[in-house]
């Protein structure tokens, strides 16, 4: 017998054995494409996530808010003070006037909130652009210490403080979805041997007359764990269509932006939906194999 | 040729086979007696390598069967004929599906599957029922199927476990004429049985069994249809060279 004459039989009976228990099949199909499911949701958040930081550290900025009665010529003074430090890209000044402006914009609802306190409602402020890798953090952060002692800034406000948060934030939601997805497809691998060891059992006659008359091992096998990958790929396939399916409802919702501008929702690869199928197939493929080391 | 040198088979502490010596030429017939448990099937088994000799040695065809590595025991399977008492046969598969099981395995096309079916078929005098299915036939002619099944390879050897165990005496006078036609036409036949009335025709050989050991030898004198004793004990190896 040919290998592509093997490879014949086992799929064909691998798909005599998933149809003729097409119950078991399906639990084992579903139970793959729920595990990548809520790994490959996982992994997409935190990817999105994680791009939006990607982003905003390359818009992230220093603030420098100063005291409200700074004058013209001191706010200048501070400003080149700043500027000559080689990390620093540009410095814009906000006067009161243009920062209560911008408020209004971002919060029209609320704008009368700060139009009712005149023009010095908010502070005048230095926002300062950096190039991090031009300088090392803890001479960074030494800069940014002494910048908040000039008796003229009441605070410094530093972007990439929370930024880093949000960045531990992804962190966790990929470690959350990785340890669920580990769990479920640990699961899925279970129920794949499962139903493997139930088929096995189901045609153990035929496997004993297989052996009886001179079948190998890779043949009397082989079809088993081509049903194995069998179900594999089809949960993996319908967990890709799951999360493709869910990926365009989000898209739907929202131009770019979702969950307050926190995740980016990029377009979707196709590189990760064949990981996603490959993973299935792997994992129907580690159930086969347990279960025949056990059943057959 | 089956030779057996001192062998024993032990499964834990019970003693299922011990100090078995015994030479098959080509082409004999042979009915393995004994009572039930006194180790007929073991004894098949250790032939066709279902079972491994816990002692003494194995010698099918000059190979011995207990070094044979397990990945190349199906090769050895693919000389043996095996019939056993309850038919095996597969419900859901056809009688011609159930004989070609072999030749799939080789990779026969079914046009070839089909022509070696209906010719092992054809010996067993079934060849009529290609499409039916198990469940169609009388237990005489399932038992037939499986005796096609075993030849399809055309073996040297066919290992019969109690084949007429389910079966009326009317059916089992059939089943061993089968059995008798097919030794005629020179495959060995070893037919375990704890019937002792079975018919015999001269030169037919008796090996009996008793817990486990091997406690009678004969083959029947063609002549004076009397039994002649053979001599129990290891066979000559110089003269089975």
């Amino acid at each position: 017998m040919t290998f592509f004459q093997a490879l014949s039989h086992f799929l064909r009976e691998a798909g005599l054995n998933l149809v003729r228990g097409w119950r078991v099949s399906i639990l084992a199909v579903v139970t793959i494409a729920a595990s990548l499911y809520v790994g490959g949701v996982f992994l997409i958040l935190s990817h999105g996530i994680s791009s939006s930081v990607e982003n905003w550290r390359g818009e992230a900025r220093v603030v420098a808010y100063l005291e409200a009665e700074t004058t013209a010529v001191r706010v200048e003074e501070i400003r080149r003070r700043v500027e000559s430090a080689s990390w620093v890209i540009g410095v814009e000044t906000i006067s009161s006037a243009e920062a209560s402006d911008r408020f209004s914009e971002t919060f029209p609802e609320i704008s009368d909130l700060v139009a009712s306190q005149g023009e010095a409602a908010l502070p005048p402020s230095l926002e300062i652009s950096l190039a991090p890798d031009r300088v090392e953090p803890p001479v960074l952060q030494d800069w940014l210490e002494q910048l908040a002692e000039f008796p003229e800034v009441a605070m410094v406000d530093d972007d990439r403080r929370w930024l880093a948060q949000v960045d531990v934030f992804a962190s966790l939601l990929r470690l959350l979805g990785l340890v669920l997805g580990v769990v479920l497809l640990g699961a899925a691998v279970f129920t794949t041997a499962t139903v493997i060891r139930l088929t096995a059992h189901v045609y153990r006659r035929e496997i004993a007359v297989q052996r009886l008359v001179g079948g190998t091992e890779f043949y009397i096998r082989g079809p088993f764990v081509i049903e194995g990958v069998l179900q594999g790929l089809l949960g993996g396939i319908l967990s890709a269509m799951a999360i493709g399916f869910s990926f365009s409802l989000l898209a739907a919702r929202g131009p770019a932006q979702l969950a307050g501008g926190l995740f980016a929702l990029e377009p979707l690869s196709w590189r990760l939906l064949v990981q996603v199928v490959a993973v299935g197939a792997a994992a129907g493929l580690l159930g086969a194999l347990l279960s025949l080391r056990r059943e057959i | 040729m089956i030779q057996f040198f001192d062998v024993g088979k032990r499964f834990g502490d019970r003693v299922a086979l011990a100090d078995v010596n015994f030479k098959i030429p080509r082409g004999q017939f042979v009915f393995l007696r004994g009572p039930s448990g006194a180790g007929k099937t073991t004894l098949l088994k250790l032939i066709y390598r279902a079972e491994s000799p816990s002692e003494g040695q194995i010698l099918v065809n000059g190979r011995n069967v207990g070094s044979i590595p397990k990945r190349k025991v199906p090769f050895l399977r693919r000389t043996i004929g095996v019939v056993f008492q309850e038919f095996s046969l597969i419900e859901r598969r056809t009688v011609s599906d159930n004989v070609t099981y072999l030749p799939r395995i080789l990779g026969e096309r079914r046009p070839e599957r089909r022509r070696l079916a209906a010719e092992a078929l054809a010996k067993v005098g079934l060849d009529h029922l290609q499409d039916a299915f198990p469940a169609e036939l009388s237990g005489g002619e399932q038992q037939r199927v499986a005796i096609a099944r075993a030849l399809i390879s055309r073996p040297q050897i066919l290992i019969a476990d109690e084949p007429t165990g389910n079966l009326d005496p009317e059916l089992s006078r059939d089943i061993i004429s089968l059995f008798f036609e097919i030794n005629r036409q020179g495959t060995t036949v070893i037919l375990a049985t704890h019937n002792p009335s079975l018919r015999r025709r001269g030169r037919d050989r008796i090996l009996k069994l008793e817990s486990g050991r091997l406690v009678e030898d004969r083959i029947m004198d063609p002549i004076s249809a009397e039994d002649i004793p053979v001599a129990l004990g290891p066979p000559d190896p110089v003269a089975t060279r």
